[in-house]
């Protein structure tokens, strides 16, 4: 026998293996199916009972005259994403440059390391700060309640910046050397060679901007503590208020089952999923797109 | 052959055991849960065969659940109404009701602000947005924005407040809605203009109670029912399975008996309720 084949034992033993990978894969791709037909079915009453009625403003759902119109929370959910969002981009942005371009070795390191520890803390931990030292900066800088838009703001903020300055960190330190060094060739000054950097970077950074969104618009510890809980579209960073994770948070531990409450807190959350469903394939997208654009 | 035996032998132990476990089917009002949450985690240490399932689904989901015998034991957080006992007598069945508990709601503000006494007119304009300056409820006040709190409007004690206070009516939308009762007095400790409710068990020193109509928010007087916004708590059990006798034994005797005994009631004020017997 000329070819080598294995003994019986490896066969059995990566059999095993196969075996073991393949139910490790089906089980996230089952739960993923599992979830999404869970939360379709539970919420098909709501769709039935509410149509587009689900988008109007006032949210009593335990009222004897109920109403149960998310479209303030839905304005909400956007507005907080859109502002710390974009916050966070920018000084995400600056962070990130600042660590690739002037910081040196040793402080780079330092802020590295620091990022990584602020990754780690949990969001309710964040939440308490807002709750108990922000709420009252807040109340000391005169604002009629601590608990606002501009906490929840700066709490999200810190909640993701990590993820974005290391994201983008990440897209810079990818920019082939070839490229800067192309740019300082052709007589660029190093303010040149950064724009040159950040524009061959772009599609990582958006990308990360794009996770960092995400990330707000799913959250739901901090906002559950620090956004105040009024059913308005905030008017001030002063005023409190409230995105869709809020309502899921807090009234799905009390609701009566199988009523048309519980089906619409279902519905909020189909609404976050296909929310989220929709940035992470736009993300997906800019990264296909961006590897296009670079090879051109 | 012999597997065959051995899984028959299983199913048959299996199911003897769920024979003799005995059942306790608990529901009704999201206000009594917490109560008999903790009820039941001192009833199962006590007895562990007990199988309970509780449910907090509202007390009229409980009390159906009495008529249509799905549950042993009905929390309410109102007595029957006459419409339900009428269907109680055509039924032929007998609703037994326990007071259990009293649960008194206190109004409070900061420290700091002057303010000692509120009406519930004015408790209601608050809450429905007409009056959002301290100021308006009286010139000698410091004006304000009244930074107004709530509780969840799926909690029990918003169903108290709604019907004692709002009357039914909705709460304004710029009320702001915070998800436990320690997130209402972090609140009230530090912002010089808010106003909350809370339940009389989570009243500390930081806090200032006011007075609601008068009246001052203590024990004796939710327990006279002077005080406006309390209401006392039911539990319902049907008779009509014991045969109209007063059960002496079985688990529902067991964890009723467990309920009013001083234990169980202290378990009542742990819960931030006010016991309805023995030492308050």
């Amino acid at each position: 026998m000329k070819r080598n084949r294995p003994s019986l034992g490896a066969d059995f033993s990566n059999h095993v293996f196969r075996i073991l990978v393949f139910i490790s894969a089906a089980t996230v791709v089952l739960s993923l199916v599992g979830i999404i037909f869970f939360i379709v079915r539970e919420s098909l009453p709501a769709m039935q009972n509410l149509g587009f009625s689900l988008f109007e403003s006032d949210w009593y759902p335990t009222h004897w005259d109920a109403s149960y119109g998310i479209g303030i929370m839905l304005v909400n959910t956007i507005l907080i994403a859109a502002f710390a969002g974009g916050l966070v981009w920018i000084v995400g942005m600056v962070i990130a440059l600042y660590l690739k371009e002037y910081a040196r070795p040793k402080e780079r390191e330092g802020i590295i390391r620091i990022i990584e520890y602020l990754t780690g803390i949990p969001s309710v931990v964040f939440g308490f700060f807002g709750i108990v030292i922000m709420a009252q900066w807040l109340l000391n800088a005169g604002a009629w309640t601590g608990l606002n838009f501009l906490n929840a703001s700066i709490m999200l903020f810190l909640l993701t910046l990590p993820i974005m300055v290391s994201l983008t960190y990440q897209s810079l330190e990818s920019v082939p050397v070839e490229i800067r060094e192309g740019a300082i060739a052709m007589g660029s000054k190093p303010l040149g060679v950064m724009a040159m950097s950040i524009r061959v970077a772009f599609p990582g950074i958006l990308n990360a901007a794009i996770i960092s969104f995400n990330r707000i618009v799913g959250e739901t510890m901090i906002v559950l503590m620090v956004s105040g809980g009024s059913n308005l579209v905030p008017q001030s960073f002063f005023d409190p208020f409230r995105p869709l994770t809020v309502a899921l948070g807090s009234e799905m531990g009390e609701v009566e089952l199988r009523s048309l409450h519980y089906s619409t807190l279902f519905l909020i959350g189909f609404v976050l999923l296909v929310f989220s469903f929709g940035l992470t394939q736009l993300s997906a997208e800019i990264a296909k797109r961006g590897e296009r654009w670079l090879k051109r | 052959m012999r597997k065959v035996i051995l899984v028959g032998w299983m199913m048959v132990m299996v199911m003897s055991l769920s024979l003799f476990a005995t059942n306790l089917v608990v529901r009704g009002s999201n206000t009594v849960y917490p109560i008999t949450q903790l009820w039941l985690e001192a009833f199962k240490e006590m007895d562990p065969e007990v199988v309970a399932t509780l449910e907090g689904a509202g007390s009229s989901t409980g009390i159906r659940g009495l008529f249509n015998e799905t549950t042993d034991i009905a929390n309410s957080s109102r007595f029957l109404s006459a419409r339900e006992i009428e269907d109680m007598n055509q039924a032929g069945r007998y609703f037994v009701s326990l007071v259990i508990a009293y649960d008194g709601i206190a109004v409070v503000v900061n420290k700091s602000n002057p303010i000692e006494e509120i009406s519930l007119e004015t408790l209601k304009a608050i809450y429905t947005g007409t009056i959002n300056n301290w100021n308006q409820i009286d010139p000698n006040l410091p004006s304000g924005r009244i930074a107004v709190f709530s509780r969840s409007t799926a909690s029990g004690t918003y169903e108290t407040w709604s019907e004692k206070v709002l009357l039914n009516e909705r709460m304004h939308p710029s009320v702001q809605v915070v998800e436990s009762t320690q997130a209402e007095v972090e609140n009230i400790r530090r912002n010089v203009n808010s106003i909350a409710y809370i339940g009389l068990g989570y009243v500390t020193d930081e806090l200032k109670v006011l007075r609601v109509n008068g009246i001052s928010c203590t024990v004796d007087n939710v327990l006279t029912g002077l005080y406006p916004i309390s209401r006392p708590l039911f539990m319902f059990f049907d008779l009509k399975p014991f045969g109209f006798k007063w059960p002496d034994q079985g688990v529902v005797s067991d964890f009723i008996t467990f309920a009013l005994s001083p234990k169980g009631q202290a378990l009542v004020a742990q819960a931030g309720y006010i016991p309805a017997y023995g030492d308050k």
